[in-house]
């Protein structure tokens, strides 16, 4: 029999929506282009109330895709199987609340889910009452390599992780989010944090400022996250210290290198890393969005589980007010 | 002719000079050893308490008078520099015996004292009797790692926005080498955030391991965080700066740079991409061979001494903040 072609629309033009796509080499760079490009997938509709967006999206899309200015009228026309929230995180909550009215039966909504908790708490009730599949976009969990060191942690291939440090630029929420999540689905929940703020460190959005912090997690781990500034470069990296091994995440998550040990040159009688001879995991320029868009699909056909629920982003959202908590207390210890 | 300068040891022993009997390591690997080995001095004198430092003495350095205290030493010859290598509670007394004996060159074994009192009249008594005081952070020796930091204090990677440091063994074993190290590169640490770590395995009684968020002079930040030695030794650091990185690991073996430049994959963006990465070995570290040819030069006037008491001493004191605010559970520390 063959596999059904679901149907997908994506609310939002801006950048991570649609307009993206020209500038980043690794594709696709966006939610349209994901749900076009796979094959499981028809990109059927895009919206935008932001007219000026919504023809640029014009622009690029292929003709087929219907433009609507008004996402509601979006859903009572084309009733898509897959919706992608790519509006501005005020929007959200609202916006998948329309959406279940309409029973979308898979959402994609951007990070961080929401502005407060309770609207998270909202959004996953909604989706409950309705059956539909909320999917956060923290797409690392999507990516198959990095997926892979989180199976390797869990199995205890690395030892027991002691230590992780995280690096990150452009807000504590809208990047710092990916690199939260990220340490959750490696490494379990967090205890308590402590956070300071780093002023030098510019972001778009003013109110998310950077923070430095410091991380205990339920499982003992100790994590430091390390904020930069964002007119300099951008970076996210990860690196995890594990008793048998270490692994070292660089080039936005595209670079992925085990770490394991030798007998130590200067101690004798003890270990050290083993730089010269690190083993390499994935190929260079994975497009998250692909793997994204895959892991929709799948999920659809009930092969897996969803790996970014919406209860995993209540949570780094309860991480991120947390961190905000203390940043504001400065630098005192917040239990999570 | 050259001048030959006079040396002796005070406190011989794992790093005075018990390893030098260990096959496995590089040699040398002691006070002992390195002022042996440098053509430009001659090993006059050792002391310790310990009666059986005599035996090894007799295999290391034959020959060379071994005097069971440091006021003995000084009564019997006048060196021109001085290895201080007892334990932590020595360097203190014996600095001072050796400014009192108008010693030309006093190299201190870190971290420099148990106070910053001790460490204040320790200055004070060098600087009255004209002797140099050099703390053994050995890394400052290192001639590839200096011109790294002159390169980093000179812009290469532009302002220092992060600093990250992994380190084992204890505070005040290695982490007192990290802070230093730090303070080479970057500047004075003004404040600390702590948290101890219990698990991590410490060397010398009462120490500490401690992880810590700390805020530098120049308003970068600085992530230090301890691992296990049991597990394995690590001592990296990586200087993040607005136009690139330096990332010095291996315990300063190897030496990674990454310049800025524009993504290849992402339009608008700039990146430090891993295929921009340049190594370069260090084939003098932690040679102890480093340190002697070092006093030597500031000896003769050709270097100025780099690791001097101050340095030392601020180091200590980042040291002891480092603990007060582990024991109060994070508070930050104003060193």
């Amino acid at each position: 029999m063959e596999k059904k072609i679901y149907k997908a629309a994506v609310i939002g033009c801006g950048r991570i929506g649609v307009l993206q796509e020209k500038d980043w080499d690794i594709k696709p760079a966006t939610h349209a282009f994901a749900f076009l490009k796979n094959p499981r997938t028809k990109l059927v509709a895009v919206a935008d109330s932001n007219i000026e967006n919504l023809n640029k999206a014009k622009k690029m899309l292929p003709k087929g895709v219907k433009f609507f200015s008004d996402a509601e009228k979006l859903l009572r026309e084309i009733n898509p199987d897959i919706v992608s929230v790519a509006v501005p995180r005020g929007g959200h909550c609202a916006l998948v609340e329309l959406l279940t009215k309409y029973k979308a039966p898979a959402i994609i909504c951007e990070k961080p889910m929401a502005d407060t908790i309770e609207q998270a708490k909202k959004m996953i009730a909604d989706c409950k009452k309705s059956k539909s599949l909320l999917l956060i976009n923290h797409q690392r969990r999507f990516d198959p390599a990095l997926s892979e060191i989180r199976d390797e942690i869990k199995k205890g291939t690395f030892g027991k992780i002691q230590k992780a440090r995280c690096l990150y630029v452009n807000g504590m929420c809208n990047t710092g989010s990916h690199v939260i999540d990220y340490l959750r689905f490696c490494l379990g929940d967090i205890k308590s944090v402590s956070a300071v703020k780093n002023m030098q460190a510019e972001t778009y959005d003013k109110k998310d400022y950077c923070v430095d912090a410091s991380f205990k997690f339920k499982n003992g781990t100790d994590v430091v996250w390390q904020s930069l500034d964002r007119r300099a470069y951008c970076i996210w990296e990860a690196e995890f210290y594990g008793t048998k091994k270490a692994v070292k995440i660089r080039d936005l998550g595209q670079t992925v290198e085990i770490v394991g040990l030798r007998p130590s040159r200067r101690y004798v009688g003890f270990k050290e890393l083993d730089h010269e001879k690190p083993e390499k995991l994935g190929n260079q320029n994975r497009s998250f969005f692909k793997a994204m868009a895959q892991h929709v699909v799948d999920c659809l056909d009930k092969k897996i589980k969803p790996a970014s629920t919406g209860e995993d982003g209540l949570a780094a959202l309860k991480v991120l007010a947390a961190i905000k908590k203390s940043a504001e207390n400065k630098g005192k210890r917040v239990d999570i | 002719m050259t001048k030959k300068y006079t040396a002796a040891v005070i406190g011989c022993g794992r790093i005075g000079m018990k390893m030098e009997l260990d096959p496995k390591r590089s040699h040398p690997a002691t006070h002992v050893g390195a002022w042996l080995n440098n053509p430009r001095t001659e090993l006059v004198a050792l002391a310790d308490p310990n009666p059986a430092s005599k035996e090894v003495a007799a295999q290391v350095a034959p020959g060379v008078p071994m005097y069971s205290s440091a006021e003995e030493l000084f009564a019997a010859v006048k060196p021109d520099i001085v290895s201080i290598a007892t334990i932590l509670e020595g360097h203190y007394p014996v600095v001072m015996a050796a400014a009192k004996a108008g010693v030309k060159a006093i190299v201190c074994e870190k971290p420099i004292a148990e106070s910053v009192e001790q460490g204040l009249e320790m200055i004070d008594a060098c600087k009255k009797s004209g002797s140099l005081l050099i703390i053994n952070h050995f890394r400052r020796f290192d001639p590839v790692l200096n011109q790294w930091a002159q390169k980093v204090r000179g812009g290469l990677i532009g302002d220092i926005q992060q600093i990250t440091g992994t380190y084992s063994i204890g505070l005040y074993h290695m982490g007192t080498h990290l802070i230093d190290f730090i303070r080479m590169f970057a500047g004075d640490i003004d404040w600390v955030m702590g948290k101890q770590n219990t698990r991590a395995h410490t060397a010398i009684p009462g120490d500490t391991c401690v992880d810590a968020i700390m805020g530098m002079r120049s308003g970068a930040r600085a992530a230090i965080q301890s691992l296990n030695v049991k597990d394995y030794s690590n001592f990296e650091v990586r200087f993040l700066g607005t136009k690139g990185s330096v990332c010095v690991r291996d315990m300063g073996r190897g030496i990674e740079y990454i310049p800025v430049q524009e993504s290849k994959q992402y339009g608008g963006f700039c990146e430090l991409h891993p295929d921009k990465l340049e190594y370069h070995e260090n084939p003098y570290f932690a040679k102890m061979t480093s340190m002697t040819d070092y006093v030597v030069a500031c000896l003769d006037g050709t270097v100025e001494n780099g690791s001097k008491g101050e340095d030392g001493l601020a180091v200590l004191r980042v040291l002891m903040a480092l603990k007060m605010s582990g024991e109060a559970d994070g508070s930050t520390v104003v060193v």
